[in-house]
């Protein structure tokens, strides 16, 4: 039996963390995963999930202020992840305060997991089914 | 007799970068105190929660104020997620 296939790295982007890069940011998975052949259900629903997820990270991972979010979008054979990784102040520990954002992100997804980055910041993954 | 409706049409992409924008056309459309107001989101391809926000609190106030709110959206994506928020519980989402 050969062993499961490692995830493979499909595009990594850094971009300044303001509003006005969310649209690049939601283009940039919108065609990695038609590249991939995901349904238009799916690649909406990430889209949706990704821009809550950038937008989380510029008004409480930065509070506004100036700093990168980090974006990496990976597929293995079942699934497609993608992962936003901001430098900012980080998260406690749950529970976290209730939003439409963290709603989207329970529901639209796979699987998904938020939890301090390396070095500092946050770090959120979620995953789809190819 | 029909009943007096202010229209507002939005395209794009509507995210939190577009909401000052979006209340600023709704607060205008308020004023008018028609009794219908309709947003025409027809050529809208995504929406955010920061946009949904801003279109449920216009509805809101336009409820309480006795006028009725439309919102007019055929992109299934946003169709499912006011589905999923139950906005359209709130909103009149036509058709």
């Amino acid at each position: 039996m050969s062993p499961p296939e490692q995830p493979r790295v499909l595009v990594r982007l850094a971009v300044p963390a303001d509003p006005g890069y969310l649209a690049l940011c939601r283009h940039a998975l919108a065609g990695a995963g038609t590249a991939l052949g995901l349904g238009d259900e799916s690649v909406e629903d990430l889209k949706l999930v990704l821009s809550e997820m950038c937008m989380n990270a510029i008004q409480h991972g930065y509070g506004g202020g100036e700093g990168v979010i980090e974006l990496e979008f990976r597929t293995s054979p079942h699934e497609f992840e993608a992962r936003v990784r901001d430098h900012g102040r980080g998260i406690g520990p749950p529970p976290w305060p209730a939003g439409a954002g963290l709603e989207l992100l329970r529901s639209l997804t796979l699987r998904h997991s938020i939890e301090p980055a390396a070095g500092g910041g946050t770090l959120i993954t979620f995953a789809a089914a190819r | 007799m029909k009943e007096a409706t202010t229209i507002i049409s939005v395209d794009g992409e509507l995210d939190i970068s577009g909401a000052d924008a979006l209340r600023a056309a709704l607060d205008a459309a308020e004023e008018e105190r028609t009794g219908v107001i309709r947003l025409d989101a027809q050529a809208v391809s995504f929406l955010d929660s920061t946009a949904l926000g801003v279109v449920l609190a216009s509805a809101h106030r336009i409820a309480a104020r006795g006028g009725r709110f439309e919102l007019v959206c055929t992109s299934p994506a946003i169709r499912r997620v006011l589905d999923m928020t139950m906005i359209s519980r709130t909103v009149h989402v036509l058709p």
